[in-house]
C-alpha cells in the first residue's frame, strides 16, 4: 500500500512493550540450523563484523495492538495522499501542470456539490420536523426511513461504496476481529457522503428547538448521530453481504433476484411518500409511519418528536432500538467480512471442463448474434455480452440496472396514480416521463466502460480496434441486453396502469433517451476514464474518484434529460390522438445523437487510446 | 546458436528504436533508447527491476505514447503508421490484463476476429494452438481460473496468432514453470528458425544466456551494452558482466542481525 512511502507521518506501527504474543510463535525453532547453514546447504555468508548486533532469536516481533483510530488515520492518509498532485518537472506544459491538481479540483467540486446537498437536506428536514403536530411522527419517520433505504440502495444500485480500507489487506495482520470492525466503521465515517447525511439530517434541530426547546434539540443532535451510524452500517452489512453472494459461483443468481426484488419491494413505499406528498396524512401513512418508528430505520430520526410530545420515557427506547440496529448490522458485517477477507468464497473457481467440440469462432459468438457476419463489430459485441454476464462487477451493475429499469417506470406510474384522484400532469405522463430515466440509466452503465475492462483494453490497441466500431459495439451490448427487460416492465406498467395508448410515446422516449445517454456516455468514457479498484468487491470505489465517477455520471445524466426535453415536451403538446408520432421522432433524434456522440468519442479515442490505457491502469498510489 | 538465418542490422531491423524517451512525473523512466533488433535474431533485453524494460517495450508496441522518439516494426512507424506496424507485430505485454472472463478458445477466437482474419483461419489454428500448447485440455475453463504458466502460454498463442514477423514479449519466463518455459521457449525457437524475430526482456540470466542471440542490456533508462550473445559476454558469466554494469550492492553480513 502506498501509505507507508517515506513519510515521517505517524503511520500506524507496532509498538513495543504491549502484551500480545510474538507474530510467528515458533520462529526460534523454525530456523534450527541457524548456527551451521552449512549442514542443509544454504551458502556460509560472509562472518560479521565485531560490532554486529547480536542474534536474539526469541525476542518477540509483533508487538503492540492496533487501535481504532488507526484506521481513520490510514484512511484519511490514503485520502490525502490521492488527492497530492504528482510531482511537476520543469519541462511541463501549463495544461499538464494543471491536470496534475485535477483529482484535488474534483474532489473540491465534489464536496461543494456535498455542501449544497446538506444545505438542501438540513431545509428539507428542518421543514418537516416544523410540520404541524400531529402529521410530525409520520413525516419524521419517513423522512428517517428514506434516507437509512437511500444509504442502503444507492450503493448497491449505483455507486457502490468506498472500499478504501479493503479488509482484505488487512487479512495477515494480527488484528482482532472487533477491532477491525470497530476500526472499518470509525473509517467509514470519514468522506464526504456520511458527512452530508449528518449535517442535512440535523435540520430536525430547527423544529425541535422552536417547538421543544434545549431538550428536545439534544435529543434530534443524538438521534442524528445514532442515525448515521444505522446508515453506515446498514451499507456496509449490506454490500458486503451481497458482494459475498455475488463472488459465489453458487448464489449469485439468487442475490441478484434478491436485489431486484428489494428494489421493487421499495414501490410500495414510492406510493405511500406520493400519497403523503399529494393528499397530507392517510390513515395508511399514519400506521406505516407508527411501525417504521418503532424499527432502526426510523426510530433515532423520530425520538425528537416523542421528545416534544413530552413522552420522555419513549426517548431512549427509540435511540436503543437505532444502537440494537446498528450492533446488529455489525455483527452480520463481521460474519461476511471473514470471507472477504480470506478472498474468493468459492476458491479458485469451478473447472468448466467439459468443451463443447464447436469450432472456436462458433462456439464464442452468443446465439442471439449470430446472423451477424463475423468480424470485428461482432467480436466486441460477444465479447462485451460475454462480460456483461461474467464479470462480478458488470454483472453487479447490470442487475442493478434491471432493477432499477423495472422499478423506475412501476414507481413513478402507480406512485404517482395511488391516489387515483386523477390530477393531470404528472401522473397522466408519469409512464413517459419514467422512461426519460429508465433509458438514460441504460446508457449511463457505459460512462466507465473503458475502466472496467482495464489493462485488458491494450489488446484493442494492439489490434487497431477503430474507435467508433467499438464504441458502437459496447453501446449495442448493453441496448441488447437491457432494453428486452425494460419494453416488459413498461408494457406491463402501461397496460396495468391503463395508459397502453402512450405505449408508443413511452417506448419513444426510452429509445432517445437511451441513444442520447450513448452518446454522453460514449464522450465522457472517453475522456475521463478512471481506474477501478482491483477488489474482490463488485461494490467497491476508489476514495475520492467516488465523487469524480458521481459527478461524471451527473454531468452526462443532466446533459441527456436536456437534450430528451424536447421530445419529452412534444409528447406533451400534442393531442392524444397523435402521441404515437413520439415513437419515430424519438428514435430518430436519439440515434441521431447516438451517431454524433458516438462518432466525435471514435475519432477521440482514435487519438487517444494510449492516454485512456494509462488512465485505466491501476495506479499503485 | 545454429537456427539463427538471415540476421541483418542497420535500416533492415525487425525492431527499430530512435531515442525513445519517458517521464512519469518529475521520474526519468526511459532516457533516450536507441536500439536495433536484428531480423531473424533472438534478442533478450535484460535489466534489474525498474530499469525501464517494460516501459521501453509498451512505448515500442504502441501502448504507451513516449515523450520523445521513434519505433519502427520493419520499417513502419508504430506511432504514425500503426495499422501496418501492428500487422507486423505480436505482443505479450506482461503488465496488462488479458480478457480473461472469456475461456482460452473464446479469447483466440476473440483476437482473431479483432485481427481481421478470415473464421476458418481463426479457427484451424485457434485448435491447433491450443492443442500444441497443452491448452486443450483447460476447455471451458476461463482464463481468469488458469495456472499461471498456462497464462502466459495463452497470451503467447493470442500474440502468435497472426502470424506476425515480429514478436515482443515482456517477461514471458516469468512464474512459468520448468515444463510451461521449455514448451514455450521450444516455440520460440522454431519461430525464429523459420524466419521470424523475438524481442523479450527478462532478468532470468540462465535463460538469456541459452536462448539468445543478441543481448542489450538496459539499466536508469539507457542502453549500457549491447551485440551479439558472445560480444556482451566477453568470455565472462552473464551475470557478472550484468552485476559490473548494472552495480548493486552486495550484502555486508552485518545487517538483518535479528533475522
Amino acid at each position: 500500500m502506498a501509505v507507508t512511502g517515506g513519510s515521517d507521518a505517524p503511520i500506524p506501527q507496532p509498538r513495543p512493550g504491549a502484551d500480545s504474543g510474538p507474530l510467528w510463535p515458533d520462529m526460534g525453532t523454525a530456523h534450527p540450523d541457524t548456527a551451521h547453514p552449512a549442514a542443509v546447504g544454504v551458502p556460509a555468508p560472509r562472518p560479521a563484523p565485531p560490532d554486529a548486533p547480536t542474534l536474539r532469536p526469541h525476542e518477540p516481533i509483533a508487538t503492540g495492538r492496533p487501535r481504532i483510530s488507526y484506521f481513520v488515520r490510514l484512511k484519511l492518509r490514503i485520502l490525502g495522499n490521492s488527492l497530492r498532485p504528482g510531482r511537476s518537472h520543469p519541462a511541463d506544459s501549463a495544461r499538464k501542470r494543471f491536470g496534475r491538481h485535477s483529482r484535488l479540483i474534483l474532489f473540491i467540486l465534489g464536496a461543494l456539490f456535498g455542501l449544497w446537498a446538506a444545505f438542501g437536506g438540513f431545509a428539507a428536514f428542518a421543514a418537516s420536523s416544523l410540520a404541524t403536530g400531529h402529521l410530525r411522527p409520520t413525516v419524521a419517520a419517513f423522512a428517517g426511513a428514506a434516507v437509512v433505504l437511500a444509504w442502503v440502495f444507492v450503493p448497491l444500485l449505483f455507486f457502490g461504496v468506498d472500499e478504501t480500507l479493503d479488509p482484505a489487506r488487512f487479512a495477515l495482520l494480527p488484528v482482532p476481529r472487533r477491532t477491525l470492525i470497530g476500526g472499518m466503521l470509525a473509517a467509514a465515517f470519514v468522506g464526504i457522503p456520511p458527512t452530508v447525511t449528518l449535517l442535512a439530517t440535523l435540520g430536525s434541530v430547527i423544529g425541535a428547538a422552536y417547538d421543544g426547546g434545549l431538550a428536545p434539540a439534544i435529543v434530534a443532535v443524538l438521534g442524528a448521530v445514532v442515525g448515521i451510524g444505522v446508515c453506515v452500517a446498514a451499507s456496509r452489512a449490506v454490500t458486503s453481504a451481497f458482494a459475498r453472494m455475488l463472488r459465489s459461483r453458487r448464489v449469485r443468481d439468487l442475490a441478484a433476484l434478491l436485489i431486484a426484488l428489494l428494489g421493487i419491494s421499495c414501490n410500495p413505499l414510492f406510493q405511500l411518500v406520493f400519497a403523503l406528498v399529494q393528499r397530507g396524512e392517510s390513515r395508511q401513512a399514519t400506521l406505516v409511519g407508527e411501525v417504521l418508528s418503532w424499527t432502526p430505520l426510523a426510530a433515532p430520526y423520530v425520538a425528537y418528536v416523542d421528545a416534544i410530545d413530552g413522552n420522555w420515557a419513549l426517548v431512549p427506547v427509540r435511540l436503543l432500538i437505532g444502537v440494537a440496529g446498528i450492533v446488529l448490522l455489525l455483527w452480520w458485517w463481521q460474519q461476511t467480512i471473514e470471507s472477504a477477507m480470506i478472498g474468493s468464497a468459492a476458491g479458485p473457481g469451478a473447472n468448466r471442463r467439459a468443451a463443447t467440440g464447436e469450432a472456436p469462432v462458433r462456439a464464442f459468438i452468443p446465439r442471439v448474434v449470430r446472423f451477424l457476419p463475423a468480424g470485428r463489430f461482432t467480436a466486441l459485441l460477444s465479447r462485451e455480452m460475454r462480460y456483461w454476464l461474467r464479470d462480478p462487477r458488470r454483472r453487479a451493475s447490470l442487475i442493478s440496472l434491471l432493477a432499477a429499469s423495472v422499478v423506475i417506470p412501476f414507481a413513478f406510474t402507480f406512485g404517482a396514480n395511488g391516489g387515483r384522484s386523477g390530477t393531470p400532469g404528472l401522473s397522466e405522463h408519469a409512464l413517459v416521463f419514467s422512461l426519460m430515466f429508465a433509458g438514460a440509466f441504460v446508457g449511463l452503465v457505459l460512462v466507465n466502460q473503458f475502466g472496467n475492462d482495464g489493462t485488458a483494453y491494450a489488446l484493442h490497441m494492439l489490434t487497431e480496434v477503430p474507435g467508433q466500431v467499438e464504441l458502437a459495439a459496447r453501446a449495442v451490448a448493453v441496448g441488447v441486453l437491457a432494453f428486452p427487460l425494460l419494453l416488459v416492465g413498461t408494457v406491463a406498467a402501461s397496460i396495468l396502469s391503463g395508459h397502453a395508448a402512450e405505449l408508443p410515446a413511452a417506448v419513444g422516449v426510452g429509445l432517445c433517451a437511451f441513444g442520447i445517454s450513448v452518446g454522453a456516455a460514449g464522450i465522457t468514457s472517453v475522456l475521463a476514464p478512471y481506474p477501478m479498484p482491483e477488489s474482490t468487491n463488485p461494490f467497491a470505489m476508489n476514495s475520492g474518484r467516488g465523487g469524480a465517477k458521481g459527478l461524471l455520471s451527473f454531468v452526462s445524466m443532466f446533459s441527456t434529460w436536456i437534450l430528451t426535453a424536447p421530445v419529452a415536451a412534444a409528447f406533451a403538446l400534442l393531442p392524444d390522438g397523435l402521441t404515437w408520432v413520439v415513437l419515430p421522432i424519438g428514435l430518430a433524434w436519439g440515434s441521431a445523437i447516438a451517431w454524433v456522440g458516438t462518432r466525435i468519442a471514435g475519432n477521440l479515442l482514435q487519438r487517444r487510446a494510449p492516454e485512456v490505457l494509462a488512465a485505466v491502469t491501476p495506479k499503485r498510489a | 546458436m545454429t537456427y539463427v538465418q538471415n540476421v541483418t542490422g542497420g535500416p533492415n531491423s525487425a525492431l527499430a528504436l530512435r531515442g525513445l524517451t519517458k517521464r512519469f512525473d518529475d521520474k526519468v523512466a526511459v532516457a533516450g533508447v536507441d536500439l536495433d533488433v536484428p531480423t531473424g535474431s533472438f534478442f533478450g533485453l535484460l535489466g534489474p527491476n525498474g530499469a525501464g524494460k517494460t516501459t521501453s517495450l509498451s512505448m515500442a508496441v504502441g501502448l504507451l505514447r513516449p515523450d520523445a522518439g521513434h519505433a519502427y516494426v520493419l520499417g513502419h512507424d508504430v506511432w504514425s503508421d500503426p495499422v501496418e506496424a501492428k500487422r507486423r507485430l505480436g505482443a505479450l505485454p506482461d503488465s496488462a490484463r488479458m480478457f480473461d472472463r472469456l475461456s482460452g478458445s473464446e479469447l483466440l477466437a476473440y483476437t482473431g476476429l479483432l485481427r481481421g482474419l478470415p473464421q476458418d483461419v481463426v479457427n484451424a489454428r485457434a485448435a491447433e494452438l491450443l492443442e500444441v500448447l497443452g491448452l486443450a485440455d483447460a476447455g471451458r475453463t476461463l482464463v481468469v481460473d488458469y495456472s499461471a504458466g498456462m497464462k502466459k502460454k495463452i497470451g503467447l498463442a493470442c500474440a502468435l496468432l497472426h502470424a506476425p514477423r515480429l514478436l515482443v514479449l515482456d517477461e514471458p519466463f516469468e512464474a512459468v514453470d520448468p515444463v510451461s518455459g521449455a514448451l514455450i521457449r521450444d516455440i520460440l525457437i522454431r519461430y525464429v528458425r523459420n524466419g521470424g524475430t523475438v524481442v523479450f526482456s527478462s532478468h532470468v540470466m540462465a535463460v538469456v544466456e541459452k536462448l539468445c542471440t543478441h543481448i542489450a542490456i538496459l539499466a536508469d533508462g539507457q542502453i549500457k551494452i549491447v551485440g551479439t550473445t558472445d560480444e556482451v559476454r566477453g568470455g565472462r558469466e552473464l551475470e557478472d558482466v550484468f552485476v559490473d554494469i548494472v552495480g548493486g550492492r552486495v550484502s555486508t553480513g552485518a545487517e538483518l542481525s535479528w533475522l
